[in-house]
């Protein structure tokens, strides 16, 4: 489609920022590109940035100085030559979509490893403007940056911004307004990368989007895209034997060679214009980094991370006080009274009746459980959750854990989309698309189905083991378990290669509440889109199922089953209810507890929490895994989820234990 | 070591052969190649005990041996907050490379380790990173005595 075409016409968001003047947004991931982006776009795109990178590219509108420009967030890139899928698709924008400016944002304190991308993304003749964000950190650490001489050096515009308080941006508007493209200075390297990039770009005849020098500086380091994209060439073989013979000189990689030479050039360039007072004292903040980090300090921080921000916040507070709020004063008092009122006086027939009120409606149970008892829950774990986020205690908790991981199969990283299932199982699914290789995906999408419980159904697990203290205990251990046990086997099972860490640790921030609040609300957003209208479809099949009584056959054969497990016929309704939300099944055991043994309850929280996935959780697990692998999960999962619940009653039994 | 039911003196390895037989794999007990009577093998605590002190004394020569001036060694021998400048970097594995090269970790710069267990936390100038002890192994440094 040419760009004329969809100028015209009425337009949308997305359709008007395709003729608008193009920013992008480019920097490694942790370097607060996207609070740019928010700044810069204000309220006119939704932000989708899941922990760790963007996975999705946003596009936003900016109106600087009166006019309209296109913003485009993309996702985080450390070098021109990708491993990661976020770095293609980053090239590939930045190659295919020709912006106007390209806004290479880095944290000020790290510039002597940041510049290297700034300096490829010069010799690749883009557009480039310097943001050194993350000022106020820069000055902590002592650091003083001579912008202007840093400007002559690179010979491209260099800004300041501190993009959480929003220093700066007033500045950076200006200069996008000013912006020219000048002939840059370009950096050179040690005569035998010269003469190959020389005798390469005589051999390059066809038209590239960047220019020749920096296409051929990406063939010398075996960029297989860019190869592929030479082909063509007539003299295509020429350029190949170039390459082959400077390999063949080099002992070493030739890319490692490079980034040797250019990181020589950076460190010239960094004793010039910075300044840096080393008589700062280590902060308080390092002390507690360090804490965090040391197992004999940070497991009981963790401890504590866990019982506050989890168990106060989310489960006492949100999934406890708000939620009784909610549930007795505004749907138990007026809500759910009013709506079965309007439905009996006004619709004669039971069963619409029962479609959008009574006890199965639509409103009275569908959209009631989404808003008084998912609503504080999620949200509340959100709010957590981003807080945690963004203080940095991620990276330091997967430093912690990742040996266990490892026997596990996965790196410490999987920490990130485990955490988030404990608020929504359905959106760490989505998550597991930053993991690396696809055997850890599949373990976690295992793990994320078979044992980590969604802050919905850990709420109501919480209400219903409260008064069994001694059940509570069993059940975390046998998640444990399962978990640790489940996750060995899969790890030998499933090929491919080891794991393997590394993670940037990013200074302890305190986060600041503009940006928690922007985190939460667009998950929120995401949550409501996503999950919300399986709650809807839920609640028709159960009303379905109930008016053509095909739940009272599988009830039937379920009330069997929950007998093998040493349960009453009551708890199969919940079960049933399990497969359609897991808190649905929860909270089909919350009504019939008081008819339970300790045991008994021990042994249904642990099946339930087991048992199948919620409708939105297996549509997404479908959707990022492939119906295969789904269903082969699927297959082990529901038999094993009463295998374990048979297990333990015989085990609880023959110990003749009551919890 | 000797049976104590009939009193033969047999050696680890016969003691072995007689229990192929038997289904019971690593029970801790050993067959008698004459009677067939189980007793119980060297208690596996004690050989490990004794590896664990032969272990100790190698670790503490070891740590003598490192302290040797401008050796370059792997930055997982190096002792806890210590600081030395990156000699080399293993590049046998591409992958691993760049992820290095892009955490600033490259020859030349001075490397602080922070931390040894359960992860390795480096310092490289203003960044902070932590790898597994795989990946800490590419590291190659300069040790200098200050």
């Amino acid at each position: 489609m040419s760009s004329e075409d969809s100028c015209h016409g009425p337009k949308s968001l997305a359709k008007e920022t395709k003729c608008l003047r193009k920013i992008a947004l480019v920097g490694s991931p942790n370097v607060g590109k996207s609070v740019i982006f928010n700044k810069l776009t204000k309220s006119y795109v939704v932000v989708s940035n899941y922990p760790g990178t963007t996975v999705t590219v946003d596009t936003g509108k900016a109106t600087i100085a009166g006019e309209n420009f296109a913003v485009v967030d993309t996702p985080g890139m450390y070098s021109t030559i990708p491993i990661t899928e976020e770095e293609r698709v980053t090239r590939d924008l930045l190659l295919n979509q020709k912006p106007e400016i390209v806004l290479h944002v880095i944290d000020a304190k790290n510039i002597d490893r940041m510049l290297h991308l700034t300096i490829e993304l010069i010799e690749a003749g883009l557009p480039v403007m310097l943001v050194l964000n993350m000022m106020d950190e820069a000055e902590e650490h002592g650091l003083k940056i001579n912008i202007n001489q840093l400007e002559q050096l690179l010979k491209i515009p260099v800004i300041e911004t501190t993009s959480t308080t929003g220093k700066g941006i007033e500045k950076l508007k200006q200069r996008i307004k000013q912006f020219k493209k000048n002939k840059s200075s370009t950096l050179k390297y040690s005569s035998n990368i010269e003469d190959s990039i020389k005798n390469i770009s005589d051999n390059l005849k066809n038209k590239y989007t960047i220019s020749k020098r920096a296409w051929a500086l990406l063939l010398l380091q075996e960029d297989k895209e860019i190869l592929d994209l030479t082909k063509k060439e007539s003299s295509f073989k020429n350029i190949k034997q170039i390459v082959s013979n400077v390999k063949k000189q080099n002992n070493q990689p030739i890319k490692y060679q490079i980034t040797i030479e250019r990181q020589n050039n950076i460190n010239d360039i960094v004793d010039k214009v910075v300044q840096h007072d080393e008589s700062k004292t280590k902060p308080f903040k390092e002390r507690l980094s360090r804490m965090m980090m040391n197992p004999i300090t940070g497991i009981p921080l963790f401890l504590l991370v866990i019982y506050f921000g989890l168990y106060q916040f989310v489960g006492v507070f949100g999934a406890g006080t708000v939620v009784d709020f909610l549930e007795s004063n505004l749907f138990g008092a007026y809500i759910n009274p009013y709506i079965d009122n309007l439905v009996i006086t006004y619709i004669p027939w039971l069963w619409l009746q029962q479609l959008i009120g009574l006890d199965y409606g639509i409103i009275t149970l569908g959209i009631r459980y989404a808003v008084a008892i998912i609503l504080p829950i999620v949200s509340t774990f959100f709010i957590v959750f981003s807080i945690i986020e963004d203080s940095g205690y991620l990276p330091r908790l997967a430093m912690l854990i990742d040996r266990l991981f490892k026997r596990i199969g996965l790196n410490g990283r999987a920490v990130i989309p485990m955490v988030l299932g404990f608020g929504c199982d359905t959106m760490a699914t989505v998550v597991t698309r930053t993991q690396e290789t696809k055997k850890e995906r599949i373990i976690t999408t295992l793990l994320l189905a078979l044992a980590i419980p969604c802050s919905a159904q850990l709420g109501v697990i919480f209400a219903i083991l409260a008064g069994y203290p001694n059940a509570l205990m069993a059940w975390i251990f046998v998640m444990v378990f399962v978990f640790l046990f489940i996750g060995y086997l899969a790890s030998k099972v499933i090929p491919g290669e080891k794991p393997y860490f590394y993670m940037e640790v990013p200074p302890l921030r305190l986060p600041r509440l503009s940006n928690i609040f922007t985190k939460t609300y667009s998950r929120m957003v995401w949550y409501f889109k996503e999950v919300i209208p399986f709650f809807i479809l839920a609640s028709v099949f159960i009303w379905f199922g109930k008016l053509t009584g095909l739940f009272d056959i599988i009830i039937g054969g379920l009330t069997k089953v929950v007998g093998w497990i040493g349960l009453p016929g009551e708890t199969a309704q919940a079960f049933l209810f399990g497969f359609f939300r897991r808190d649905y099944g929860a909270a089909g055991l919350y009504d019939v507890q008081n008819a339970l043994t300790g045991n008994q309850l021990a042994i249904a929280a642990v099946t339930l929490t087991l048992f199948i996935p919620c409708i939105a959780q297996l549509s997404i697990m479908f959707k990022e895994r492939g119906w295969k692998t789904t269903v082969a999960m699927l297959l082990f999962i529901f038999p094993f989820a009463f295998f374990v619940g048979y297990i333990m009653n015989i085990i609880l039994i023959s110990l003749g234990v009551q919890l | 070591m000797k049976c104590s039911m009939c009193g033969l003196e047999f050696n680890e390895k016969e003691g072995k052969n007689a229990c192929a037989s038997c289904v019971m794999k690593g029970c801790g007990m050993i067959k008698c190649p004459n009677c067939g009577y189980e007793l119980p093998l060297e208690a596996k605590s004690l050989t490990s005990f004794k590896r664990g002190i032969v272990k100790l004394k190698q670790l503490i020569k070891k740590e003598k041996f490192e302290l040797k001036d401008n050796a370059v060694i792997p930055i997982t021998k190096l002792k806890k907050g210590i600081t030395a400048k990156i000699a080399y970097i293993n590049t046998e594995n591409k992958n691993r490379l760049q992820k290095l090269m892009s955490l600033g970790i490259l020859p030349g710069k001075p490397i602080e380790l922070i931390q040894k267990f359960p992860s390795y936390v480096l310092q490289i100038r203003h960044t902070q990173a932590v790898v597994d002890k795989e990946i800490a192994q590419d590291i190659f440094v300069r040790f200098k005595k200050d």
